[in-house]
């Protein structure tokens, strides 16, 4: 006679797992529907049940989170490339430096630990220094259908309109001359202006 | 043994196995009896195989930049507070070294799980990797992080192995006289079932609450960013705007009455061929969105498929 195979544990252990995943599949309901969970369900755990609103919204328009740098005693700043410094799936949109901006944006501790991290990775590389970044989103319009011409591709912050961009952080006046302070006063070859914010590929 | 003969076999031991048999028309009875009454082990072992490899191919692009990804070569958002809800849970970047490690010990151990080798130590392990990576890093956490690893947690739970793995192979070469189980107890399939259908229909409820009622364009709005592939291309220069509307509304019925047309014996097969079809066009038109297709499409062939399609493609008799 064959058996059928059963999972660890006994009966009253899978009765409560059985609850468990009850709660579990309630949750995910739940938060679909828009029930504010966070109140009863703690935070990590909650977490784990936020996956089920997918797409809901149209989208406006195409965004992308883009650099720039500038060095000290200079106002002028040139677009940063940041694929470099955030390798996990650098060239789409589930970049962390795009998903740091996405979640972030308005926050500014996590904006200026970016700021931190992106300014010593740069100044790592020796390709030159900068003092200060921003960043911006770019807003591209969908064009409607039956007018898509060309396939995405990414391009310059210089190709696109200056009414598509909406800027988020820059260094703060102050963090900037400390930084410049530091960078003078140390031992580092000048480097020409023009190649200031440019590393990458 | 002919195909009907087994099948007369494997409804006589679902009876005997069913503790309070379908015999009543009360509806509550009948749906114990379908969630504590024995399932397939075919559609568990598919699960053990196909998800694992699915979840692997979406970490696959942040195990190769484990220093980078969580230990403390790159960048990572600081603490914010408990009371945020975009960082459930601080944890501190890791010493690279310990990086590397747990990005090699997750590949091995989602290897080991989908083969069913040495499962016992695997799963448990892969599971808690999985649920570490997905609290670890907000930023490169998505929908496969959080549902993947709840699902190799469930997995950690069932007698997942027991068949189509290598485990099953040792013990069958230890135990020659022990046939091998071609069922499992009530729960162990239903819970992935479940999870499957209250996906789809949460999805479907939030779409509803969302745009997707009224707006024409969802779909697609959603084609013309860096998730664009040469096929979703493809599709937003050619296809006319009435086409993403009807396309829209057959998602939203797929998705919102997913419980039922996945219950319902004559509408099963019709709704699990469509819904591949979207996961299809979903993988192929959204670049990294392929490794949630395979996940979901996955679990939906598991779960859903044909019990004698499982059975022949995992050779279980």
């Amino acid at each position: 006679m064959l058996a059928a195979a059963r999972g660890p544990g006994s009966p009253a252990f899978r009765r409560l797992l059985a609850a468990l995943a009850a709660l579990y599949l309630a949750g995910i309901w739940l938060d679909a529907a828009g029930v504010p969970l966070n109140e009863i369900v703690p935070r990590p755990i909650l977490y784990f049940m936020q996956v089920a609103r997918l797409f809901p919204h149209a989208l406006p328009m195409t965004t992308e989170f883009r650099a720039e740098a500038a060095a000290c005693g200079s106002d002028e700043f040139h677009e940063l490339d940041v694929r470099p410094f955030f390798p996990v799936r650098a060239n789409d949109k589930e970049n962390r430096f795009e998903r740091a901006l996405f979640f972030y944006r308005n926050q500014r501790l996590v904006m200026h630990a970016l700021d931190r991290y992106l300014v010593d990775s740069v100044n790592r590389t020796g390709a030159g220094t900068i003092a200060a970044v921003r960043f911006m989103s770019l807003r591209i319009p969908i064009p409607p259908p039956g007018h898509v011409t060309k396939p995405y591709q990414r391009q310059p912050i210089a190709d696109y309109p200056p009414d598509y961009r909406k800027y988020w952080y820059e260094t703060p006046a102050k963090m900037r001359r400390e930084r410049c302070k530091r960078i003078e006063g140390a031992v580092v070859t000048p480097t020409p202006r023009e190649d200031h914010g440019t590393p990458g590929p | 043994m002919g195909r009907q003969a087994r099948e007369k076999r494997q409804r006589h031991e679902r009876a005997r196995l069913t503790p309070s048999p379908p015999t009543s028309w009360h509806l509550g009875q009948r749906l114990a009896s379908w969630l504590w009454g024995p399932a397939p082990i075919a559609r568990l072992a598919a699960i053990r195989i196909l998800v694992p490899l699915a979840i692997l191919g979406f970490l696959s692009s942040r195990l190769v930049h484990a220093d980078d990804w969580i230990g403390s070569a790159g960048f990572h958002v600081p603490n914010v507070g408990g009371g945020d809800y975009r960082q459930p849970l601080y944890l501190p970047a890791l010493p690279n070294g310990v990086a590397w490690t747990l990005a090699g010990l997750a590949l091995v151990s989602g290897m080991a799980l989908s083969a069913g080798a040495f499962t016992r130590v695997a799963n448990p392990l892969f599971a808690a990797l999985l649920v570490y990576f997905a609290l670890a890093d907000r930023l490169a956490a998505f929908t496969v992080s959080k549902l993947g690893a709840a699902l190799v947690v469930a997995l950690a739970f069932t007698p997942s192995a027991a068949r189509a793995s290598l485990d099953a192979l040792r013990f069958r070469r230890a135990n020659p006289d022990t046939p091998p189980p071609t069922e499992v107890t009530g729960g162990n399939v239903r819970f992935f079932q479940l999870t499957l259908a209250v996906m789809y229909a949460g999805t479907g409820v939030s779409k509803l609450l969302g745009d997707w009622l009224t707006r024409s364009d969802v779909i697609y709005t959603n084609l013309h960013d860096s998730y664009q592939t040469t096929f979703s291309y493809l599709l937003a220069a050619h296809v006319p705007g009435w086409a993403w509307t009807a396309f829209q509304w057959l998602v939203l019925t797929l998705e919102t009455g997913a419980p039922l047309w996945l219950a319902l014996p004559f509408t099963r097969r019709p709704a699990v061929a469509l819904l591949l079809g979207m996961h299809a066009i979903i993988g192929l038109g959204f670049g990294p969105v392929i490794w949630f297709a395979l996940l979901m499409a996955s679990l939906l062939l598991a779960c859903f498929a044909p019990r004698h399609w499982l059975e022949r493609a995992l050779r279980i008799s």
